[in-house]
């Protein structure tokens, strides 16, 4: 750990929770989830900051928590069942248009396009894809080897690309 | 931070096809200064509470979040009493109040206040709000997409999939597209795509002339989702 000053929880919160919740949306919490499980990430930041000893940056084991957080509430009996997105969508392809109305489509894209990949894929692909980390942050935030990391991301890859690709083909 | 071996990521995709521009946009899905003012509002007993303190009690709803909400409900269904599994909008009744105090592990309510319970979600849910007075509160109905048999299920169109046949339908029938709409709202009441319904209702809503239900959830839109991105969506549907 740094000599620097471990920063309080209030700045953590300040400085990355935006980021937190944005990610929690994309793992697939629901909007009314959402800030309860923020603030459960936040609860947990504050009792375990004492203990945090700066092998990983405050960023990737806050992002941990994140995650773990996320996982375990989508474990609960009561959440499995109100989200569905959770599993791959089989009606059709179509559901990937993305029309003119591009917050509404793209928003519903990204979270349908996420929701045909498994938990361990779409965590490896959010972290990535979307908040920026490097590959071996992203193993290390979700704690398997690197090549595994780069495997899921891959795998993931491929699954979008696949269901976009015959959504496009099935285009008019 | 890439490292050098990391691949080109989708959002950074020279081609800047479709896919990329989805997953730079999924960038900029955050939440508004509204909703965080609030998140902080409610972690303030945690912001204020000395470095190194005892693990702390989370707020009610949190609790309720944890599980002990799932014997809760069960056992206020039970009686009668109507209990959302999420806390987003309704307030807690004692009941449910009592029955986390019971269960909740080794307390140190001294050094963590527990935040009320209706706070850390104090947005009225437009379907509460929403003038399909012939539609159920379906937010009030715990668990309502399992109660229905396994098979019916299994057979039942996902949420997105549910969601994508009402927004195809807008046009051509703006009737059936919010009967979709509600469908919805009662089977996945905190799904992930519960701000796009409720634009979709809306908007179905304008398009069959029933301007003030429209404007009605509209605003219940407003107040449960504020800085949504969909908003101007909602102010700029056809009317």
């Amino acid at each position: 750990m740094s000599n620097e000053p471990r920063p309080s929880v209030r700045e953590i919160f300040d400085e990355h929770a935006r980021y937190v919740w944005r990610t929690l949306r994309h793992l697939g919490i629901s909007d009314a989830d959402t800030p309860d499980l923020c603030q459960e990430v936040f609860v947990t930041v504050h009792r375990r900051l004492a203990s945090f000893e700066g092998r990983s940056t405050l960023r990737t084991w806050l992002y941990g928590i994140c995650i773990r957080v996320a996982s375990e509430h989508r474990r609960r009996p009561h959440v499995r069942k109100e989200t569905p997105l959770s599993e791959p969508p089989h009606e059709s392809h179509e559901q990937f248009a993305i029309g003119p109305d591009s917050n509404f489509e793209q928003r519903s894209a990204v979270q349908r396009l996420l929701a045909v990949l498994d938990e361990d894929k779409r965590q490896v692909v959010v972290l990535y894809e979307i908040e920026g980390f490097s590959m071996k942050e992203v193993a290390e935030i979700v704690q398997c080897p690197l090549q595994t990391a780069y495997s899921r991301l891959h795998a993931g890859r491929a699954l979008m690309l696949s269901a976009f690709n015959a959504e496009k083909e099935a285009e008019p | 931070m890439s490292m050098p071996d990391d691949p080109e990521r989708l959002a950074d995709a020279a081609s800047r096809s479709q896919l990329s521009e989805l997953f730079a946009s999924a960038s900029r899905d955050l939440p508004s200064d509204e909703q965080l003012a609030r998140l902080a509002a409610n972690l303030g007993p945690v912001f204020e509470a000395p470095p190194g303190a005892p693990p702390a009690v989370p707020g009610v709803s949190i609790l309720v979040k944890l599980g002990v909400v799932t014997g809760a409900v069960a056992l206020l269904v039970g009686t009668g009493l109507a209990v959302r599994s999420s806390s987003h909008t309704a307030p807690i009744s004692p009941t449910v109040t009592r029955q986390v105090t019971v269960t909740a592990p080794a307390p140190a309510a001294d050094a963590m206040p527990t935040p009320p319970a209706s706070s850390s979600s104090p947005a009225p849910d437009p379907a509460a709000s929403a003038a399909e007075v012939s539609t159920p509160p379906a937010l009030d109905k715990p668990g309502a997409a399992s109660s229905k048999p396994p098979s019916a299920q299994s057979k039942a169109p996902s949420e997105a999939a549910l969601l994508e046949q009402a927004r195809r339908a807008l046009n051509s029938s703006p009737a059936s597209a919010l009967q979709l709409a509600n469908q919805h709202r009662a089977r996945f009441p905190n799904g992930v795509l519960s701000q796009e319904r409720e634009v979709i209702a809306i908007e179905a809503l304008r398009r069959l002339h029933r301007t003030a239900e429209a404007d009605q959830r509209g605003a219940g839109f407003s107040k449960a989702f504020p800085g949504s991105a969909h908003q101007r969506m909602v102010d700029e549907t056809p009317k």
